[in-house]
């Protein structure tokens, strides 16, 4: 799978702006190397704009605001993922913004 | 080979009278002669001119003239000391204090200075190199507040004679300037010098002398109440009103408030607390000034975390007063461009009223002994503020609410923290913290809810009302809906006044997106984690 940097950079973002919880939650979804790189990226974020963080998260809701009205869940659906899911722990701290 | 003898046995000697008349030289002051005769009463009655001082030839010859024109008997010793009899001591004293006496001081060090120190023997190397370091000291004393003029004695000897090691004692002489006293403060700092300035000092062979009343200061580390950095208490009262002033200034946009500085008084045992009651707006009808904050705590607290929802939590039963507040443990970041301008705007903080000429170093002291900064807010007031800076409605609900006191508590917190940081002053924002209290209005209104909901027997129809409010009820749901969904999908929800005050929060922590990510993540994990995976393989098929 061959990921883009700047959707990398997204993610990043993304994560930063979550507590460790929910973090540790969306990073479990995806492979474990993505997720290291993610949650390194994250750490060492540098540049990033008020307009490009407020862009990102309103990327991220709307996705999820479509996705939730044009497909709705079966509650005993499993994702997708589960079979390459990992386990992934943030274990170090995060920087403070 | 006698011829060569003689010739090394004479360079030899010649080297030797050399040596000698050197030796000589350099400590010729050493064999002044005494000024005046001397009798048993007379020594008995008798003390040394400036605690035991060792005074140079020059200025034994320049004093013996000054005594004999005044005819005041001296007696001076081997060493360079100086004898006079009890009554003549303060006439001794004004001669030393003299211009004159001062200059030749000046002039004899200057002269000495000229030679090389390989020149002088060792003893008078020292000697010379102690004086320097006793006229530094001196000169530090002096340039205290209330400090007229010091006297730094310094000595070391061996108490017995098979004693290996030397006893190191100092007295130092403070005397105060016009209008002033010597203070224990004063004394506890020159012994502190003295005991830093030479190494081998011990506490108790120190002395401090009050040099006009003659009162020695005894005990100087047990001074109760003294901070050990030397700030008066005086200084933290005045510096911490400063403060409170300032903070009453930067928070009137905000409405009424109470504000509490705590603050450490050198020991942490002994905190001062000061409680200020700022009625800003509504003085008449504020109820809230007269409130203790330890008295009646409300039922509900709010704990609103960085890149969180806030979350209630039900402490008591709905019967009792309720308390919004936010966790001190979740400071909001500040902006750090304030340490540009450090010093210069240093003078904000200095007291009008203080009548001291050093009084504006108080705030920069006070850095050190700033132990919280708490405010306390009514309900009434935040919520007016989110209505007039984020356009609310008249009928806030929880989450806009645990919302809207993230958000002022982030405003608060970083204009506090921002201008004391202006200030010099290095505070953590861990320090301030921010309370929202309910006012009692909606306390009472809480006991009347808690009573009402006791069944009571109904003599009106009950049916038919039912039927109304649920319809009014479903009716609400609906359009809650729609306009959630609405405001959701439009980005201009908020006035522009609003979309600012979002904009510079959306800078710090706790932007009202994370909020709502956060949100949508617990309420729909599935379609997060589909969405998140989406968006790290770049589809766009999400």
């Amino acid at each position: 799978m061959t990921v883009n940097t700047s959707e990398i950079r997204k993610a990043a973002i993304l994560i930063d702006c979550l507590d460790r919880e929910t973090a540790s939650m969306l990073l479990r979804e995806i492979r474990l190397k993505t997720a290291r790189e993610i949650h390194q990226l994250s750490n060492n974020l540098a540049g990033v704009t008020r307009e490009e963080k407020e862009r990102v998260l309103a990327e991220f809701l709307e996705r999820v605001q479509t996705r939730s009205e044009q497909v709705p869940l079966h509650p005993n659906e499993k994702s997708d993922a589960d079979s390459t899911s990992n386990q992934y722990p943030i274990t170090t701290e995060r920087n403070p913004e | 080979m006698e011829e060569k003898s003689i010739r090394r046995r004479t360079l030899l000697v010649a080297l030797f009278v050399v040596v000698l008349t050197a030796f000589l030289i350099s400590n010729w002051s050493s064999f002044s002669s005494s000024l005046s005769g001397d009798s048993s009463a007379w020594l008995k009655d008798s003390i040394e001119l400036q605690d035991g001082r060792v005074f140079t030839a020059q200025e034994i010859e320049f004093l013996s003239g000054k005594l004999e024109q005044q005819d005041i008997s001296v007696l001076a010793n081997k060493e360079g000391r100086l004898q006079v009899a009890r009554q003549d001591r303060e006439r001794c004293n004004a001669i030393l204090r003299s211009e004159e006496f001062t200059s030749l001081k000046k002039n004899t060090s200057s002269s000495q200075g000229f030679l090389p120190r390989s020149f002088i023997s060792p003893s008078e190397q020292s000697r010379l190199a102690m004086e320097e370091k006793l006229e530094r000291l001196r000169s530090i004393l002096k340039r205290m507040q209330g400090i007229r003029d010091a006297i730094i004695v310094y000595d070391q000897a061996k108490g017995r004679s098979f004693q290996r090691d030397s006893v190191h004692s100092s007295v130092v002489t403070l005397w105060a300037s016009e209008n002033n006293l010597i203070q224990k403060s004063h004394a506890v700092t020159a012994k502190q010098l003295v005991l830093y300035a030479f190494a081998g000092l011990k506490k108790e062979t120190v002395l401090v002398i009050d040099g006009d009343s003659g009162k020695i200061f005894a005990a100087l580390d047990e001074i109760p109440g003294d901070p050990s950095d030397g700030i008066h208490s005086r200084d933290i009262s005045i510096a911490r009103q400063a403060y409170i002033e300032k903070c009453e200034l930067l928070l009137q946009e905000f409405g009424t408030s109470q504000i509490q500085i705590q603050l450490f008084s050198g020991h942490p045992s002994s905190d001062e607390q000061t409680d200020k009651e700022i009625p800003l707006e509504v003085p008449a009808t504020n109820t809230f000034a007269k409130r203790k904050p330890s008295s009646n705590l409300p039922n509900e607290k709010i704990e609103a975390v960085p890149n969180g929802t806030g979350k209630i939590f039900p402490r008591t039963p709905r019967s009792k007063p309720g308390l919004a507040s936010v966790d001190q443990s979740t400071p909001a970041t500040t902006g750090d461009s304030a340490r540009d301008s450090v010093l210069a705007s240093h003078r904000e903080f200095d007291s009008p009223n203080d009548p001291r000429p050093n009084a504006k170093s108080s705030a920069l002291k006070l850095h050190h002994q700033i132990a919280s900064i708490k405010i306390f807010m009514q309900e009434k007031e935040v919520k007016r503020y989110l209505r007039e800076k984020m356009q609310t409605g008249a009928e806030v609900t929880r989450q806009q609410f645990s919302r809207g006191v993230v958000t002022v508590r982030n405003e608060v917190t970083k204009k506090i923290v921002a201008t004391l940081r202006k200030q010099a002053v290095i505070i953590d924002a861990q320090r301030v913290s921010f309370e929202v209290v309910l006012q009692e209005k909606d306390q009472q209104a809480a006991r009347k809810d808690s009573k009402s909901a006791v069944p009571k027997k109904a003599n009106f129809p009950v049916f038919p009302l039912f039927l109304t409010f649920a319809a009014i009820g479903m009716a609400g749901l609906i359009w809650k809906k729609s306009s959630k969904a609405h405001r959701r999908k439009n980005p201009e929800r908020y006035s522009a006044d609003g979309r600012n005050f979002v904009s510079r929060n959306m800078a710090t922590t706790g932007s009202v997106l994370t909020d709502e990510i956060r949100e949508v993540i617990q309420t729909k994990p599935e379609h997060s984690k589909r969405v998140f995976q989406d968006l790290v393989q770049g589809s766009s098929n999400a």
